[in-house]
């Protein structure tokens, strides 16, 4: 057969190469006639006994998956077990089967089905997403019912990539990674739980393939690319030589973190660092949990603003900030405000040309300028922080006055929200970058005014030292670890830890290998960087000892050289 | 309905709302006492109301960070499961 190419949504990254099998679980008939009157109390003990039977295999499927992709793709299966006593689910197919006399398979098909419809209609993408639990234990319910013990088939050759209408979770679970490398589904969302057990399970996958089944033939030779969404069927030689160097070298990449993945960025002496990710787009934030991100120390927003006729809504905010924090669930995501200055055109915004702009109106100085730009972003920030722990930073700040500035604003809108009936987070904390040496020195002072500091060390370095670090003559004297910098982002981690309150380094500094030791040392605990850092930042913590750290710290502070 | 009932309006704290952890937690407490406990979502819908001993049926309320919920106890340990629910959702679901 000639080389085909399909096009889907990408659900899970990786390229993997194998062959086709068609995964198509039969479906159960569901027998439709009504039940006489005396066998009604035995159809009901039939499906206890089905469900028995289920709410064992999603136990196993627990176990399992906490064996292979941990404790929070596991709770997965914590809420269908929650389900499987559900009285909207089980209670209502047994009232269904005593008063309206309906066989056990009709009544669970019929609930699921309902319930369904009222899942699909929540707003909520979290939500709405759970309409595949339901779908995945009343299939596996059916099964039972149809005389099987639950399961699919889950006996395949090496290097089978399954093609699918759909998948549940039940069924990933049962898939052997040795053996399956890749999963295509025709229908399905990137958010679904199939999507996120592909990626804890590091499973190539795309969903959305329209027609997969009736194009794919079963052992035909396939590769499915996950960066980019793409099914090829039969690819020609030069194809698949070209795409199994990719899947040898990102096996071997992966093998070195995932053995990092599973440990703490703890030093050698037990002293927990915390390794965030600084991301620029909400994509960025999924490709940063892949490597181990602990949160989001950095979410710039300036791609939301530039390049574009018009400043973004506050809904078109409020629904990327809400998409990150959504996704990292627990985990923090420090969320800066625009972060431009008068060197970047802006939206809707007719800036002055500054002779200075470096020394001009730029981050926070821009936005309590443009008050509405501001009020409109804030308000998009705090209602996002309703659905996640989101944190908001204001960039450039080199005052008390500046904080005071701000804060103003955000209560004002907070209070605006508050007439308006709006949900926000109430609790967000706010915080600051320091890049200013103001900033720094004053550090104790400012402390008192913000719930957290993340000190933007390219900027502070520039300051610093006066020197404009993409001057090439001047490239010598650009020292991010210069004695100055040193001692500046000391005394700004002392001040903050002296309160008890959050210190990170969230500048490119956080991700270099020679500054992470120097940085603990100096009392820093949180490091915020690009996301691929994290796995070497993790070997380094994991080598280091904090009292050598410190040592060597306090020879820096002292103007010593470096080892 | 003839005997008094105990009921409780809370605000929901949690970030994540009544979802996941949090849901899971709400029903399993709901579903350690006899009475029947119902929750309506006041800030959503304040007319819809939804089984808390369900956790389907309590996710279709869809109960945010910052939303208002009405729980209503009905049963001879109404109380007790009034208390226990308004004590999980005041300390943030064991969280805080």
């Amino acid at each position: 057969m000639a080389e085909r190419r399909m096009r889907g949504t990408p659900a899970a990254p990786g390229v993997a190469v194998g062959r086709i099998v068609r995964y198509t679980p039969a479906r159960a008939a569901v027998r439709t006639a009504d039940l006489a009157p005396t066998e009604v109390e035995q159809e009901v003990e039939r499906l206890q006994r089905a469900v028995a039977q289920v709410r064992e295999r999603v136990t196993q499927a627990r176990e399992r998956a906490r064996g292979m992709a941990g404790a929070s793709e596991a709770a997965i299966f914590d809420a269908q077990l929650l389900m499987l006593e559900d009285p909207a689910l089980i209670g209502e197919a047994e009232r269904r089967i005593r008063e309206q006399r309906q066989p056990a398979a009709r009544a669970i098909d019929e609930t699921a089905a309902a319930l369904r419809q009222q899942f699909a209609q929540l707003e909520d993408a979290y939500l709405r997403a759970r309409a595949a639990d339901v779908q995945d234990l009343a299939t596996q319910i059916l099964r039972v019912l149809a005389g099987g013990d639950g399961a699919g088939p889950t006996e395949f050759p090496e290097n089978t990539i399954i093609v699918a209408e759909e998948l549940f979770p039940s069924d990933t679970a049962l898939f052997d990674p040795g053996r399956v490398v890749a999963l295509v589904t025709e229908r399905g969302s990137p958010t679904a739980h199939v999507a996120i057990l592909a990626r804890a399970l590091e499973m190539p996958a795309i969903v959305g393939v329209a027609g997969a089944l009736a194009q794919a033939q079963d052992g035909e030779g396939a590769i499915v690319d996950g960066d980019w969404g793409e099914l090829i069927l039969s690819p020609e030689t030069a194809t698949v030589s070209d795409y199994q160097g990719r899947v040898d070298a990102a096996r071997q990449e992966r093998a070195r973190l995932r053995a990092l993945q599973a440990v703490p960025a703890e030093t050698m002496d037990n002293v927990r660092i915390t390794l965030l990710a600084n991301i620029g787009t909400p994509r960025e934030a999924e490709i940063a949990l892949t490597h181990g991100a602990e949160g989001v120390g950095l979410f710039r927003t300036e791609f939301l603003f530039l390049d574009r006729p018009e400043p973004p809504s506050e809904e078109e905010q409020y629904a990327a900030y809400r998409q990150v924090a959504t996704l990292m669930a627990h985990r923090p995501v420090v969320i800066r405000t625009l972060d431009v200055g008068g060197d970047k055109p802006l939206p809707g915004v007719r800036m002055e040309r500054e002779d200075n702009p470096f020394l001009g109106t730029r981050g926070l100085r821009l936005s309590l300028r443009y008050l509405d730009l501001f009020r409109t972003q804030i308000r998009a920030i705090l209602r996002a922080a309703a659905h996640g722990n989101v944190w908001m930073m204001f960039p450039m700040v080199a005052t008390v006055q500046d904080i005071l500035d701000a804060r103003q604003v955000v209560e004002d809108v907070q209070a605006e929200l508050n007439a308006q009936g709006i949900p926000y987070g109430a609790e967000m904390p706010i915080g600051i970058m320091v890049e200013t040496p103001a900033a720094a020195v004053a550090a104790d002072v400012l402390i008192r005014e913000v719930d957290f500091f993340s000190i933007g060390t390219n900027d502070l370095v520039q300051y610093t030292l006066a020197v404009d670090r993409t001057n090439p003559n001047l490239a010598q004297r650009y020292d991010p670890l210069d004695v100055s910098v040193v001692r500046l982002i000391a005394q700004t981690a002392a001040a903050a830890n002296g309160l008890g309150k959050a210190v990170a380094v969230c500048g490119e500094l956080a991700g270099d290998p020679e500054a992470i030791p120097l940085l603990i040392g100096l009392g820093i605990r949180e490091l915020s960087m690009t996301a691929s850092n994290i796995p070497r930042a993790k070997e380094i913590v994991r080598s280091l000892r904090v009292a050598d750290a410190e040592q060597q710290a306090q020879q820096r502070m002292l103007g010593g050289l470096r080892d | 309905m003839g005997l008094p009932m105990t009921e409780a309006r809370l605000t929901i704290t949690h970030p994540l709302g009544l979802h996941a952890r949090p849901a899971a937690l709400f029903v399993r407490t709901a579903a350690g006492f006899q009475s029947t406990v119902r929750l309506r979502n006041l800030t959503r819908d304040p007319e819809r109301e939804a089984d808390a001993k369900s956790i389907l049926s309590l996710m279709t309320l869809g109960v945010e960070h910052g939303h208002e919920i009405l729980i209503r106890a009905d049963g001879p340990d109404e109380e007790a499961a009034i208390a226990a629910l308004r004590q999980l959702v005041e300390t943030n679901f064991g969280e805080s």
